[in-house]
Formats: structure tokens, sequence, C-alpha cells
């Protein structure tokens, strides 16, 4: 710490310039070494930001200086940017003397890690897509701020609640880290399966809640010259996440706790065994659609909306991300995943947390109160409600949606939820934030499992060696909860 | 004249001079001393951890099955490649022959047609073929119906779902988007010939295939020799194709990924390893320089002058 205050003028910018150079001198290798010890740690390191202007009150919880500018970047995906627009807009009308600066892009990465480098990153941003951020490491490395702060601040514009009583429980988990929680994953996704409830309705077939009914529909479905299954075959992570909460409700909590803890032995436990045979069923009873493997994420779904398969596993983005292509008599409707069997250790009902669209501020930001209070606001009911009328999508915010008018995927989003929230709650598996090569590895065996030469048996073991190597890995931080 | 010599010469090397050491050459010095590091790549702290992360990979199984994918596409394109370019420009060129036989009919048509994907970026290139190797109606599938061949049966999952095919069915776009490119440059190359060796040649009774080999292809050797090492050099990386068309290598059980998109998903996607990924990056700098030096080496004919 004292080399680093005796180089005042040795910036992250000035740093990556130079590297090269310093690299061959030997106070400079001695410098970079005191740097690393100091800022590697465990990522607890962060300091609260401090209220920047002394007009803290309840309406302007972090001291927020209203001329402050706000920079704002935001993953232009499948809910597109608009509604983010319109949380700018609020922010606008709050403080009209700052100026909000908004980019909608797909690569996140891309864009935001040479300003993380600089040590210039934006006030806000949403970690979200493919090309998102690897946040276990943003964390590690003390680039996020804490949020406790916002969290105990009152909400925007619901009286008498904090932020904090307003979310759904459990909906801060995945960015959790820790004990501590570094973003606001926004979108209260529901992960699940999807049918057409016309085309159930015309032929008598029900949504199955096991496994079983789910093979004899597929008997039916077969007869009638339709695959019951297709996936986004590129990207096998889909099924992935059906096979979590399959394996979750099956075997109960710990199961999936044991597979985040990267315990041994934890892909051979008997659940994942029993979840990876009736995977293997999909398979060898020919229910999936041919050449699903090599069918990207919206070829897939177009596919399903021409009643080319029954069924397709996807979040709640679906109808945001397939609007144009969506048939007039398609009556577009999310079920859980089915269970396994009578055993069972959770009911049909129950659904993990597992909401999208990560909101974060650097603690590096310029504007971190500003930044706060972005987050505030949408999780205010306004910023809330349209969000969900723009998406299709529900917030983590509770209870604001219930008075809006809602089109079929929000009203049969909104029973799931319900019906899930008089049950036990899934907890959301976090091994994919916390070892991408794992879940990589994981999703490429669920692919060959589904549609190539990988039997059950097989899945399990690859997946397991996989484990045991990044247990091994000392390149990659471990975490446990 | 002698005097203002120096200053002058100076003027007009230094700028690209300096731009080649900042934007070239530091980047290849700083990546190499990243892959010495334990560096994620979003902070200005890390630690040296010597030949870590080169022993790491030599031991990485993943690695290997990068590079085989590569040594495979640096046999192949290159071979594929320039035979067609070369079939293609003998035909359409009454250079091959120095005039002595005429090319094709329509060969001017047909220069323009074989060059035209060289202008068409290579990410339309490869969406544009995503979509023929669609299993979902696409090109490929509807040809091969018509003449009553299932895709599916032929190839289990299509061209770009299956761990045996996918490197080939990329290769395929790869050629296909290179060969009027080396056509065009064999052309230029063969228009060069003096016309009277031909007419020699014609003389002593040698007909087309004889005057291809014993006369144009020797004479266009250095032409080739450039060539190898670029599509050499190209096979090497092939990122562009197969960030998309292979999902950065991750597709079809890794049927697709090569050096450059493995060191890609490890420094952006796979925990942020920039160190790791930096020795990746050394190793694949040292294999392109090693080529080249190997090309030339393997090549060298002697040169004549015309």
């Amino acid at each position: 710490m004292t080399n680093r205050r005796a180089y005042p003028g040795f910036d992250r910018r000035e740093f990556l310039r130079r590297a090269g150079f310093l690299a061959t001198a030997a106070s400079a290798t001695s410098l970079l070494g005191a740097c690393a010890t100091s800022g590697g740690g465990d990522g607890s390191t962060t300091a609260t930001p401090k209220p920047t202007s002394s007009n803290v009150d309840a309406r302007n919880p972090f001291g927020v200086d209203p001329k402050a500018a706000l920079d704002v970047v935001i993953f232009k995906g499948g809910f597109s940017d608009e509604y983010a627009k319109y949380h700018e807009s609020m922010y606008q009308k709050r403080y009209p003397d700052a100026t909000v600066k908004h980019l909608g892009t797909q690569e996140i990465t891309a864009q935001l890690q040479p300003r993380f480098v600089n040590g210039t990153p934006p006030d806000v941003v949403d970690n979200s897509g493919a090309q998102d951020m690897d946040t276990a490491t943003l964390v590690t490395q003390g680039q996020l701020s804490e949020l406790s702060q916002l969290l105990s601040a009152p909400a925007w514009d619901i009286s008498g609640k904090t932020v904090q009583d307003t979310l759904a429980p459990g909906s801060l988990d995945p960015l959790t880290f820790d004990g501590k929680v570094y973003g606001i994953p926004y979108a209260f996704n529901i992960n699940g399966l999807w049918h057409d409830q016309k085309l159930f309705t015309d032929n008598g077939w029900e949504v199955p809640k096991t496994w079983d009914a789910m093979m004899a529909l597929g008997e039916k479905t077969k007869a009638k010259g339709l695959p019951l299954w297709t996936y986004q075959g590129q990207y096998p992570g889909y099924m992935l996440t059906v096979f979590n909460a399959m394996v979750q409700k099956h075997g109960g909590k710990d199961v999936i706790k044991n597979i985040d803890n990267l315990e041994d032995g934890a892909w051979q436990q008997d659940s994942v065994r029993a979840v990876a045979e009736a995977f293997f069923e999909l398979k060898s009873k020919g229910y999936i659609l041919p050449g699903t493997a090599s069918l990207s994420h919206t070829q897939s779904q177009a596919a399903w909306l021409q009643r080319k398969a029954a069924i397709i596993p996807c979040g709640s983005w679906l109808k945001s991300e397939m609007k144009s292509q969506v048939p007039a008599d398609f009556q577009m409707s999310i079920t859980p995943s089915p269970s396994l069997d009578a055993n069972d250790k959770f009911p049909f009902e129950a659904i993990p947390n597992t909401p999208t669209e990560s909101f974060l501020v650097p603690s590096k930001a310029k504007n971190v109160a500003g930044g706060l209070e972005y987050l505030r606001l949408m999780l205010s009911k306004e910023g809330a409600q349209k969000f969900a009328e723009l998406t299709f999508t529900l917030t983590i915010v509770q209870g604001v949606h219930d008075e809006q008018e809602h089109d079929p995927v929000l009203k049969s989003s909104l029973a799931t939820l319900t019906a899930a929230q008089k049950v036990e709650r899934l907890d959301a598996a976090t091994y994919g934030t916390w070892y991408r090569p794992l879940v990589e590895e994981a999703e490429a065996a669920i692919g060959v499992l589904l549609t190539s030469s990988l039997d059950a048996k097989g899945f399990v073991e690859r997946v397991q060696k996989k484990a045991d190597a990044v247990k091994k890995d000392p390149k990659i931080k471990k975490f446990t909860r | 004249m002698r005097k203002g010599r120096v200053p002058f010469i100076i003027t007009f090397l230094a700028p690209p001079l300096l731009l080649y050491v900042v934007f070239v050459l530091s980047p290849f010095v700083q990546g190499i001393q990243i892959s010495f590091t334990n560096w994620t790549g979003f902070t200005p702290n890390f630690d040296y951890v010597g030949f870590q992360n080169y022993t790491a990979l030599i031991g990485d199984s993943a690695w290997w099955h990068a590079v085989t994918n590569n040594l495979k596409l640096l046999i192949v394109i290159p071979i594929v490649t320039l035979a067609l370019a070369l079939a293609f420009a003998t035909l359409l060129t009454r250079g091959g022959t120095g005039g002595t036989q005429h090319g094709l009919a329509g060969q001017r048509l047909y220069r323009v047609v074989y060059f035209f994907p060289q202008v068409i970026p290579v990410v339309i290139v490869a969406i544009m073929f995503q979509f023929i190797y669609s299993t979902q109606s696409g090109l490929l599938q509807q040809t091969l119906d018509f003449i009553g061949i299932d895709l599916l049966e032929l190839i289990p999952n299509g061209p770009l779902g299956n761990r045996d095919f996918i490197l080939w069915a990329i290769v395929i776009a790869a050629v296909w988007s290179t060969v009027g490119f080396y056509m065009v440059l064999f052309i230029a190359g063969m228009q060069q010939i003096p016309r009277e060796f031909f007419e020699a040649a014609a003389i002593d009774g040698a007909g087309r295939v004889r005057m291809f080999f014993h006369l144009t292809l020797p004479l266009l050797w250095g032409h080739v020799q450039v060539s190898l090492v670029h599509i050499g050099v190209g096979a090497l990386d092939m990122f562009a194709l197969m960030s998309v068309m292979a999902r950065n290598g991750v597709s079809a059980d890794y049927g697709g990924d090569v050096m450059a998109t493995q060191l890609y998903r490890t420094a952006f996607a796979l925990n942020s390893q920039f160190g790791y990924a930096s020795a990746m990056a050394t190793m694949l700098l040292g294999f392109s320089v090693l080529l080249a030096v190997l090309t030339f080496r393997i090549t060298r004919r002697e040169r004549l002058e015309y």
C-alpha cells in the first residue's frame, strides 16, 4: 500500500501503456507485486459509497448530485432496450439537470472490459447476454458496489417499504457472493416448458406433470406425426436449466448444493443419474425433432412456433424474442418442468428463482449514487410495470404486476409464479455463474446425451471429470454456499 | 541531393515504423508478458506464475483437440484451395497456354463469378452458410431431397450439429470464399509468362496438361509459395468463421474448436483466465512463425528471370 502512495501518477491507463517496459524493470515488478496482493483478496474490500451531497432524505437517500451525468449501458437483446429508455426518462424527470448517456449493445464485454481496466466504467451496467462479463471475477476483483445501501433505502413509489421488502424472496441469490449482494437480477424470469394451449386443447392433450406422463404424451404426438420436443440445439444450456430443476425437485436442495460446491462425486448422485436416464429416453424413443442439434435458438423456436414440435424449454423472454413470428391463433403458455416420479422431494409447482438481466453498479463509477438511484427507480411500481408491458416478462418486484392487463404469456407466467409461491422454492443453481468451464462442458455433454452418442452413464462420468478438473485448477477461484 | 537523403528517408519510414511498434509489436510483447501471469483482464493486479500456464497447456486435452483441428485445416485448406484456384485460373485464361490455345467460352463472366465471394464479408459468408446447412429446409437439405436423399440420414444432426462434419462443413465455406482471390492472383501470374515459351512447347507437341505441369506451374511457383503462407496462416486462425458457424468452437461437442476460438473463450468466457489465454496466444504466434519459415524453406526453388 505504501508503494502505491509513492506513485500517485500511476493509474490504470498508464499501467497498460507501460506494461511491456515495466516488466523489465526490477523495481516496477515489485510494485506490481504489491498491487496484486492489495487487490487480489476476497473482494470484500469495496467500500460502500459515501453520500456525495448533504441533501440526503427519503426522496434522495443516496445523496445524488442532481447535476451529475449518468452513464447507462444496457444489453439490447431479447428484451430490446425500450424499457431502459423509459427508466432513463424517469431519472431525467426527477433530476432534470442531469444528462443521461444511454448505450444499447449486445457486446457487453467488448464495450466494457477496456473501461473497467481503465478505471472508467459506466454507472449502471446491464450485464447480460451471450457476451456478458464474468460477474464472479468482477466481484473478486472488487469492481462492483455492494448494494446493502440500496436494499435498505425506502422504495421509490411504494410507501412504507424498503427496496428489499418489495422484492420476491430469494430473487437476489444469483448475485449474492459470500452473503453480500453485488447486483440486481431484474427480470423475474421463469425457466419452464412452453406449449401451445390451442394445439393441446384441439388434440385433447394434457400438460404432463410427471416424466411418465411426458413419455406417454410423446407416444400420442408421435402418432400425430409430431415430435414431442425440440430445444435450442446450438445452445444446449437451455436443457441444462430443465435438468437442474428436475434434479433438485427429485433429490432435494442438497443435491444441487453439492454440485455447486464441487463436492466429490456430486454428479454421480442418484438423482443426477436418474434425470440423465430420463433425458436419454427422449433420444432413444425418438421424441426429439430431427436436426435439432444444429439449430440456433431462434431457428428452433421458430420451428416450435410453426408447430413442428410440441414442447420447447425457454425462459420468460420467449415471446419478446419471437414477437414477429407468433401465429395469430397460437396460445403460448408456460409450465414448470415435470416431476421425475412420485418420490420427488418437491411438488410439481416448485420453481427456482432464475431472474435475468443483471444490473450492476461498478464500484469505480463516477456517479455511484446516481447508479444506485437508477436501480431504485427501476424497482419502482411504475418502472416494473413498464418493463412487463414492453417485454411480456414479470420483474422481481412483488405484487405490482397483478393489476396489469395481461397477455396470455404474462397470465400463465403469473399463474405459475402464484402456484410456486405456495410451495417451497427451489434454489437457483449457481455453478453456472461460478464455474464457467464446468458449465460449458456440462452443456456440451448434455447436447451429446440428447442427440448423439453419450448415454446417461457416459454423461455423468464426463461432467464429473470436468468438475474434478475445475476443483483442482488453481486458476479458478472457488466459492461455497 | 545526398545531403537531404537521411532526413528524407526518416520522414517516410518513421511514421509507419512507429505505428507498427505501437500497434503490432507492443501488443505481442505484452501478450507474452501476460502469459506468465495469472491476470484476469479486469484489474491492474496480477502475480507472475512462471511457466505454470504453459505446463497446464501441455496437459490440457482440450487444447490438443484444438491444435489437432488446426492441423487438419492446415493440411486440407491449402491443398484444396490452391488446387481449385490453379484449375480455375488455367481454365479461364489463355495465359495458361500463352495464347496458343484459348480459355473457356464465357471466361470473363466466370472470373467475376468466382471472384465474387471474395468481396462478401466473412461474417456474411458464415451466416449464409448457416442457412444453407440448416436442417429446417436449408438449401442443402432441399437439394438433397430433390434427388431423394435425406440430409439427416446422411449426416445425423445436420452438418453443423455433427461432431465429425462441422469442421469440414466450415472448410467448404472457407474455400468457397477465398478461392476466387487466389484464382485472380494466379491469372495475373500466368499472364506474365512470355508467350514464346508456350509457342515453343506447342511446336514440340506439348498438350494443355503437359504445358501446365512443365511450364505454367514451375514459372508460377513464386505465387504459389506466397499463397501457401497466406492460406496456411489463415488456416491457423479461422476465428471469424468458427466464431459464427461453430459458436466460438462450442457447437457440436467442440467439433469445430480451434486454437483461436479456444483462447477467445478462455480469455472472455471461462472465468476470465487472461494469463492462460495469453499462453495459448503465444503458442499460436509461435506456430504461425514456424509455419512461415517452414513453408519458405520447403518450397524454395531457383527463380527464373524473364
